[in-house]
């Protein structure tokens, strides 16, 4: 927690908080944007669907953010979606299934997905650009430089980005 | 092949608005060198306004190289290279495997390949060649051998679904619903990649039953299921044999997790870098684990990445082959 205010520890940025913040642009970013192509075209199946994995990957984010590492294996993600009791886990398992789905299927799984990546969003150290995005590539690459020089300085070795994956 | 059929591979980039001049001027000398493949969504007839372009490159010289990512426009272009052996390396992987004929289509009796293997091999049998010289990447004759495979994987994760589902149900927690249903899901995956659909990206199920002719109703059935008794009229309402899991997977400690002592305390230290003063160490058939440390601790060990599931190619093989 923090102890005055807004603040954190450069510790927690340095290791779990950048590993958190660059979970999120590879994998939550890129299903939000699956979200919202799926919506613009009106496919609502696929809209859910991409809303399921976009808070499974919110979910993965929200267990690195407390320091979890590597990835889950398929049957460690779902046992803890069925058992973790979180908001999270309950609303994956509240969604409609993606066959057939409405367009308030949609709607209702988006809200959803709005209101965990917010959520999610307050709790990374800092604001992630769109990485898959002609803008938002290099500002992303740039945080992660930033970042590697900032662990030199604190005596930390370089950081295996890769060890991240949903 | 099922799915929607791609004609050319200006159709399929067409769904993102490039076309393959244009894709060409991007990438400059880069398509230059080797036979270069569309693969991934696009490329087996799905995608979106707001899909990436993901090319594999091929070529005599040189190794493999990371993938790397550039841009046409807005949309993301992912090109990784392989050397041409990459593929032969592949094929002696899948090709001639036993197999046993089911109703969901011929299973290998052994699952070779790694998930990086697996995706690959998705993505090669559905590649589109940018110059039609190229021709495809995988012979013809290696699709009946490549879907075995591709099945196997796809029935290995259904049956260790089903092991989880049966195991929560006798917990009697709130679990059980959502993981019967996961079950319900492979049971659709299962069915589409038996039909000849294979595509990466979970994302694309619905799309696939639709190519693959599997009515509505039927997939919100499968996908809906809430315990083993409506899994198995959901089930046998397809034709489907009984499907058990428990009885065909083991249990055995996780490789990556490791005991450590601070002071004159022991812990297990997960590969997920949690620490933990006690945990389960069980090995052996799930079955018996299950009856000698019960359910709850079991699935709490498989949660927490202290012990792994397998499913056992013995045991799965006398049941594909009974």
């Amino acid at each position: 927690m923090p102890v005055d205010g807004k603040s954190f520890d450069i510790g927690w940025l340095l290791t779990h908080g950048a590993g958190a913040s660059w979970t999120f642009a590879v994998s939550v970013q890129s299903h939000l944007e699956d979200a919202d192509a799926a919506y613009a075209a009106e496919d609502w199946p696929l809209c859910v669907e991409s809303c399921l994995l976009t808070l499974l990957c919110v979910r993965y984010c929200d267990l690195v953010v407390d320091g979890y590492s590597q990835r889950a294996s398929e049957v460690e993600r779902h046992l803890d979606v069925a058992y973790a009791g979180t908001d999270v886990t309950r609303d994956i398992r509240g969604l409609p299934p993606s066959v057939g789905a409405t367009r308030e299927d949609a709607v209702a799984a988006r809200k959803v997905v709005a209101t965990h990546v917010g959520r999610l969003r307050e709790s990374l150290p800092v604001d992630v650009p769109v990485l898959r995005s002609a803008g938002g590539f290099f500002p992303t690459v740039r945080l992660g430089t930033d970042i590697e020089r900032l662990r030199g300085t604190h005596g930390l070795p370089p950081l295996d980005w890769y060890q991240w994956d949903v | 092949m099922a799915g929607v059929q791609v004609v050319s591979v200006e159709q399929a980039l067409g769904v993102v608005g490039v076309g393959l001049a244009q894709l060409r001027t991007h990438a400059g000398s880069v398509l230059a060198d080797g036979r270069s493949y569309l693969v991934g969504s696009l490329a087996a007839g799905f995608g979106n306004r707001g899909s990436d372009i993901d090319i594999h490159l091929f070529r005599s010289t040189g190794g493999y190289a990371p993938p790397y990512l550039m841009f046409v426009g807005d949309v993301p272009v992912d090109l990784e290279h392989f050397p041409d052996q990459a593929v032969g390396d592949l094929l002696a992987q899948v090709t001639d495997l036993p197999v046993a004929a089911t109703p969901f289509g011929p299973v290998a009796l052994t699952n070779p390949l790694s998930e990086t293997d697996e995706r690959r091999l998705i993505r090669w049998l559905t590649a589109l060649p940018l110059d039609p010289e190229s021709g495809p990447v995988l012979p013809p004759q290696a699709s009946a051998d490549g879907f075995a495979v591709l099945l196997r994987a796809v029935v290995d994760r259904l049956v260790t679904m089903v092991a989880l589902a049966e195991l929560a149900e006798e917990v009697a927690a709130e679990g059980a619903p959502y993981l019967w249903a996961r079950a319900g899901r492979l049971v659709l995956e299962v069915t589409c990649t038996g039909r000849g659909s294979a595509v990466t990206g979970e994302k694309w199920l619905p799309a696939r039953l639709d190519a693959c002719g599997v009515p509505v109703d039927t997939a919100r059935r499968m996908l809906s299921v809430t315990s083993g008794e409506e899994f198995a009229a959901a089930t046998g309402s397809l034709g489907l044999p009984a499907i058990r899991g428990v009885e065909l997977t083991t249990v055995r400690p996780d490789p990556a997790a490791r005991e450590v002592s601070v002071g004159r305390q022991r812990f297990l230290l997960t590969r997920h870098e949690r620490v933990y003063p006690e945990w389960v160490a069980a090995a052996g058939a799930t079955a018996a684990v299950r009856d000698d440390i019960g359910a709850a601790p079991l699935l709490s060990g498989l949660r927490t990445g202290q012990i792994v599931l397998d499913v056992s190619t013995d045991a799965l093989r006398d049941a594909l082959c009974r």
